[in-house]
């Protein structure tokens, strides 16, 4: 899987961020999407050569496989690490339609400087404010789905050694033993961690802004 | 490597603001450590559980005694260990950008102010502030022409718990490879786990390679330690004695410049009183005559100098013989001019204080530049 393209596409959200935005989207390259990559992919790489059942009849193995492992962790992981990145693109296109904006302005004779709309920092104010927090927002609700998903679809998140299936192909309730469980259980563990955590930042950033809102507003009363 | 190009990207900026321990330490990660791992050590583990042989036919038997063996592959292991001693540089690095962010704000501001000062027609006196109070900004948190950041104050002490915690977490992971799998590997493992009917031999798949490259392994770590450690002892000790020589200084000395130097320096810690007057004027610019005397300024001046000179020989002579470094003293620079109307000892003053100066002011390099 190529997160080189991800990572360039945020790179550039990242200019944009609070303070604690950055934070997350550090622990998400380096604790997440790198962890995949390097170390979880290898131990889930030999999940189905790996899954052995006590049984002669052909075709039973596949089945059983199928039957318990829907969607292998991996997929499910990438997809979270994809839902959860698409909120910020929505606040890279809307700084990229401020800027074309103004840029279309000074085409039109106004007096603005073009290098300054460059470099220019852009606030988190006015309708970029409600962008920027929904989009932290739905950041917060996928996280939450695909926590609860993964302890859906697999009853919890310890990964069983022994699991024992009736599906047909199967003559009789087979026997079947998982490859590296308490190594996959590890990591499963170490990516619900890092979940909470940007779960945790998210919470944390929206709160920050909330509060910074009101404040000006009470301010301006005041 | 192209996998660890995301942790790569983020340390090669933490390269940039470090001492030369720093650098060492981040060097022998990079590469022994990391290319050694993506490069050796992952295609020694490949076939870790396809070649882990036990002796039964019993379906399952072989699965739960790799499992048994190998809670965590070493691979994974090494990979969460690079990860979490790389941390710490990375939180560190985080209050670094903050600080010049924090730098950048004040001298936009103060940018502003003078603009504001100016416009409402202030002394040409006040004009003077601009170009002084430029130069220096430019040397209290951030040196634009090195691009580096300077080691003072708060950003020291994140970055000395970044390395106490590095070293803590390094500690911690060695302990645990020792816990968990001993030094070597043995080529033959003994299981007795359902559903394995009885005692199983297993046979590990090439255990030789595999101990060369965790003893390899072992000894980059404690190589890692022994770094860290020595950086804190550089840090650490070269901070100790600062505050020694500045106490033992305090005592009996000849010039009588001197006499006011230790105790002043202590208040000066403890605010930033306004700069020289006359380093205002000393401006080429200086359209303004003073209609103060400065002579015996400059005489003061020099002693100053000279007694600054002489604590960073001292220093310099203290070192330890395998770390480079240099202190060099560089002279205080007015931070603004402060209004006509000084106290009675103010020439006295020894440290000319930067107003972002905020523990010590004595200026240090250590491939940090000061």
């Amino acid at each position: 899987m190529d997160w080189g393209t991800l990572q360039a596409v945020l790179g550039g959200v990242n200019k944009h961020s609070t303070s604690i935005g950055k934070i997350w989207l550090t622990v998400l390259f380096i604790f997440r999407i790198m962890i995949l990559v390097v170390a979880a992919e290898k131990v889930w790489g030999d999940e189905q050569d790996d899954f052995v059942c006590n049984t002669l009849q052909p075709g039973c193995r596949n089945v059983c496989y199928d039957h318990f492992f829907p969607i292998s962790h991996i997929r499910l992981w990438a997809l979270q690490l994809i839902f959860v990145s698409t909120p910020a693109l929505l606040v890279a296109m809307h700084v990229a339609y401020t800027r074309h904006e103004k840029k279309r302005r000074f085409r039109n004779g106004e007096k603005i400087d073009i290098e300054e709309i460059k470099n220019e920092k852009i606030h988190i104010r006015g309708p970029l404010w409600w962008t920027y927090t929904s989009s932290i927002f739905f950041r917060i609700v996928f996280e939450a789905v695909f926590m609860y998903v993964f302890y859906y679809m697999y009853d919890g998140y310890q990964m069983p050694r022994l699991v024992k299936c009736e599906a047909w192909p199967c003559p009789n309730t087979v026997d079947c033993f998982v490859s590296r469980p308490t190594e996959k259980t590890t990591f499963t563990i170490f990516m619900l961690a890092v979940s909470g955590i940007c779960m945790m930042l998210n919470l944390a950033e929206l709160s920050y802004l909330v509060i910074k809102i009101c404040m000006k507003e009470s301010r301006k009363t005041t | 490597m192209g996998e660890w190009s995301f942790l790569g990207d983020f340390l090669e900026k933490v390269h940039k603001h470090s001492t030369v321990v720093g650098k060492v330490w981040l060097t022998v990660l990079f590469i022994f450590r990391m290319l050694v791992l993506g490069t050796a050590a992952e295609s020694s583990w490949g076939d870790e559980q396809s070649d882990f042989m036990c002796d039964t036919q019993q379906p399952g038997c072989e699965n739960v005694c790799y499992d048994k063996a190998f809670p965590i592959s070493h691979v994974r292991f090494w990979v969460l260990q690079i990860i979490f001693v790389s941390t710490p540089s990375l939180v560190y690095m985080g209050h670094a950008m903050h600080t010049v962010r924090m730098e950048e704000k004040r001298k936009m501001k103060e940018a502003e102010i003078e603009a504001r000062e100016n416009k409402n027609g202030g002394d040409t006196y006040y004009q003077q502030k601009c170009s002084v109070a430029e130069k220096e900004t430019k040397l209290s948190g951030w040196d634009e022409a090195g691009g580096q950041i300077i080691l003072r104050g708060s950003l020291l002490n994140t970055y000395v718990y970044s390395i106490l915690i590095r070293t803590a977490m390094e500690v911690a992971f060695i302990v645990g490879q020792y816990v968990l799998y001993g030094i070597f590997l043995e080529t033959l493992y003994i299981c007795q786990r359902a559903p394995c009917p009885h005692p199983v031999n297993c046979y590990v798949s090439r255990p030789t390679e595999k101990n060369v490259f965790i003893v390899f392994m072992l000894a980059v770590a404690v190589l890692s330690l022994f770094l860290s450690l020595a950086e804190l002892y550089h840090l650490g000790w070269k901070k100790a004695k600062e505050r020694c020589s500045r106490s033992y200084k305090a005592s009996p000395s000849t010039a009588p410049g001197r006499l006011e130097s230790a105790p002043q320096a202590e208040r000066a810690q403890m605010y930033t009183p306004p700069p020289d007057f006359n380093q205002c004027l000393s401006s080429p610019n200086g359209k303004f005559i003073s209609p103060f005397s400065n002579k015996m300024a400059s005489q003061q001046n020099t002693a100053n100098f000279a007694t600054e000179r002489v604590h960073g020989q001292e220093d310099a002579a203290g070192e330890g013989p395998f770390i480079k470094s240099s202190y060099v003293e560089s002279p205080e620079v007015a931070s603004e001019c402060a209004a006509p109307a000084f106290p009675e000892n103010y020439f006295n003053e020894k440290r000319r204080l930067s107003k972002a100066s905020r523990a010590s002011s004595k200026a240090r390099s250590d491939d940090l530049s000061v």
